[in-house]
């Protein structure tokens, strides 16, 4: 516990002390990983808007879901939450594997390692702000319109950037060990998507099934997309799942600072 | 002078699994079920301000790991390192080059990853360009480089920190030569300011054209350290005996191959003053006189002699021409002695080192009998400063 604790003071004073050149790096590593293409970062927004009408195609045409739930178009419902997954998904595989795919800046130079994850996961969040951008664009054009509670967004923001943060230092500290747990992340993504209420409403689900669909954090965080968008519910008025969530990710931050204290030292050695 | 590192008690012992697996789950284990490998043993070693240190040492005689402990990219299982100013580390020179990138994309790559800030980086970004001298290349990107223009980009990234402490690992390896003179001409140019320059090659020419001191490390223990000259004689005495033995191993059934030492054999070697006193301090303008046995095994055609002077820099003075015959030796089977007498050779006083083999020219055989032997020149009324006395004369009206 007094590792986990040393730990996190540690991790959050370097990147408080690195910020600005965590910045700087974030938009490199933005720049990197769409660099060769002509397009550049509007890929960043073309694959999951293709990804969005596919699903939507699929859903309302093939499966001919298209009655509105809770009280909005299928499409309108279906929007918030998918954007949020996709930063979430990246956020675990990519700023999952951070460590590992930027080793040469732990094996050849003097970089504060604690930043990478950071920087990774920002860049990664440059691209979900166009994305919400183009999600309150749509709502504004369809008529729908927005209302107060998309200030809730502000706070589900601060949620989702925790936990992108813990979640991919966590991994990217395991992955960074074991290639195992990489290939783990990325056989888990799948079934994740499907058991986070994501293209289905978690109101469908009754008793002690829904209440485990809950446990999932990156449930509070879709949800709370969409509260913000379409359901019109304030995260205080569900206060147990707003206390829940917390609890979780105070718990991950400890683990998470325990298993860097244990391991980081060993990153130039392994990678 | 002050040390720019000092490193104290230092050991790094590496931490090896069975499977990668298992060092995840020892964190939450009490035991701890990883076979140890101790890469440094318990070093101790200063290194002065203002000298070029040559680390020697074979491969995995850990040499890499010091110097990344140094540099602070990994870290040591107990000791101290203390380190005087700011480190500049060319571990690797094309490492974290982004291909698609064009070259000056990948100068702000490298430099905000160093910590450089932007406008920093903006400054110094012509300075580093016409350092690397790959012209129009610059805008393209890495990836239609060739490895010498990644090198020399990479080089003038990591030399615009501006650093205290320079640590070179084996970087010079990669790159032609115009590339080696220019990196080296650079480095001086450090050194002449007063910087300190930690540098790992395995080419010996370099480290004797380039470093002032030595450090000889073998299976992570330091097995000589002090001026380079004596370092390094010992280093390839090491070097020598090392092949000696791993010859003497070889298989058997294999034709041996033929040692120089079954065709002609080198004993004896000494220098010595006109009165026939071993030594090798001499007065200035005194002859220098050195002799050696050599036994020839083997018939021999037309053996020449050839020797050379060097200073303390390892910068020629004079080598013999090696294909003059008025230089031929004796080659008939059986034991000669050559003594060779250096009419006073006009040296100031200073260091001097003496080279020289026997060789065929046609066969392309040679045997040394010495190797950048050391000789001090002593001089007791001043006459100029440099190598060798120009005789002067002059008048006016």
């Amino acid at each position: 516990m007094r590792t986990a604790i040393m730990s996190l003071r540690d991790i959050v004073v370097t990147n408080i002390r690195y910020f600005r050149r965590t910045l700087d790096m974030a938009r490199v590593d933005l720049v990197k990983r769409y660099s060769g293409s002509i397009l550049g970062i509007f890929w960043g927004i073309v694959r999951p808007m293709v990804f969005i009408s596919v699903y939507w195609f699929a859903i309302q045409v093939g499966l001919r879901g298209n009655q509105p739930v809770d009280g909005a178009p299928f499409l309108l419902w279906f929007l918030p939450g998918i954007v949020c997954w996709f930063f979430i998904s990246d956020a675990l595989t990519i700023g999952g594997a951070a460590i590992r795919a930027n080793s040469h800046l732990v094996t050849k130079m003097v970089y504060p390692v604690a930043t990478i994850p950071v920087f990774t996961v920002l860049s990664l969040y440059f691209v979900h702000l166009m994305l919400v951008g183009i999600v309150v664009v749509i709502f504004i054009l369809s008529g729908y319109g927005l209302s107060v509670y998309i200030f809730e967004l502000f706070y589900y923001t601060l949620c989702t950037l925790t936990f992108a943060f813990v979640v991919s230092t966590m991994l990217s500290t395991l992955t960074a060990v074991s290639h195992d747990v990489g290939h783990m992340v990325k056989s888990i993504m799948t079934a994740l998507f499907w058991l986070t209420p994501i293209i289905w409403s978690v109101d469908t689900l009754h008793g002690i099934v829904r209440y485990i669909v809950m446990l999932n954090p990156v449930c509070y965080l879709v949800q709370g997309y969409r509260n913000a968008f379409v359901l019109e519910r304030w995260f205080f008025v569900e206060w147990e799942y707003t206390v829940y969530f917390w609890v979780l990710m105070t718990a991950l931050t400890l683990f998470t600072s325990f298993l860097f204290a244990k391991l980081h030292k060993e990153f130039s050695d392994i990678l | 002078m002050g040390n720019a590192v000092r490193v104290s008690g230092l050991t790094k012992t590496y931490r090896l699994y069975e499977s990668s697996i298992d060092r995840a789950l020892d964190v939450f284990r009490r035991t701890d079920r990883s076979r140890k490998f101790t890469a440094l043993n318990n070093i101790s070693l200063d290194f002065p301000t203002g000298e070029v240190v040559a680390i020697l040492g074979k491969n995995g005689s850990g040499k890499s790991t010091l110097l990344k402990i140094i540099t602070g990219v990994a870290s040591q299982t107990s000791g101290d390192v203390e380190v005087n100013g700011r480190v500049s580390a060319m571990l690797e020179l094309t490492s974290g080059f982004d291909k698609e990138l064009s070259g000056e994309e990948n100068i702000y790559l490298r430099a905000l990853a160093m910590g450089i800030p932007r406008d920093e980086v903006e400054a110094k970004k012509q300075e580093i360009i016409d350092f690397a001298d790959i012209g129009t290349h610059i805008n393209q990107p890495v990836r239609t480089y060739s490895s010498g223009m990644k090198a020399r980009l990479g080089f003038a990234v990591s030399v615009s920190v501006d650093p205290d402490i320079l640590i070179v690992d084996e970087v010079l390896a990669v790159g032609d030569d115009v590339f080696k003179l220019k990196c080296i001409d650079k480095m001086q140019h450090f050194r002449k300011e007063g910087k300190t320059i930690l540098f790992v090659s395995h080419s010996l020419f370099t480290v004797k054209a380039f470093c002032t001191r030595g450090v000889w490390l073998d299976k992570g223990v330091v097995m000589a350290e002090g001026e380079l000259g004596d370092v390094i004689t010992q280093y390839e005495d090491f070097l020598r005996e090392e092949r000696r033995r791993a010859k003497a191993v070889a298989p058997k059934d294999e034709a041996p191959p033929m040692d120089k030492s079954d065709v002609v054999k080198i004993t004896g070697f000494r220098m010595h003053n006109q009165a026939g006193e071993k030594t090798t301090n001499f007065k200035y303008g005194e002859d220098v006189l050195f002799e050696f046995r050599y036994e020839v095994k083997r018939p021999v055609e037309k053996l020449t002699f050839c020797f050379t002077v060097r200073n303390a820099e390892y910068h020629e003075v004079f080598m013999a021409d090696k294909q003059n015959p008025d230089n031929t030796i004796a080659s008939t089977v059986g034991k000669h002695t050559l003594r060779v007498r250096l009419r006073s050779p006009n040296l100031l006083a200073g260091t001097y080192a003496l080279s020289g083999e026997l060789w065929n020219n046609e066969a392309a055989f040679y045997v040394g009998y010495s190797n950048k032997r050391p000789f001090t020149i002593e001089q007791d009324e001043f006459i100029g400063t440099g190598i060798t006395r120009i005789d002067y004369e002059f008048e006016n009206d």
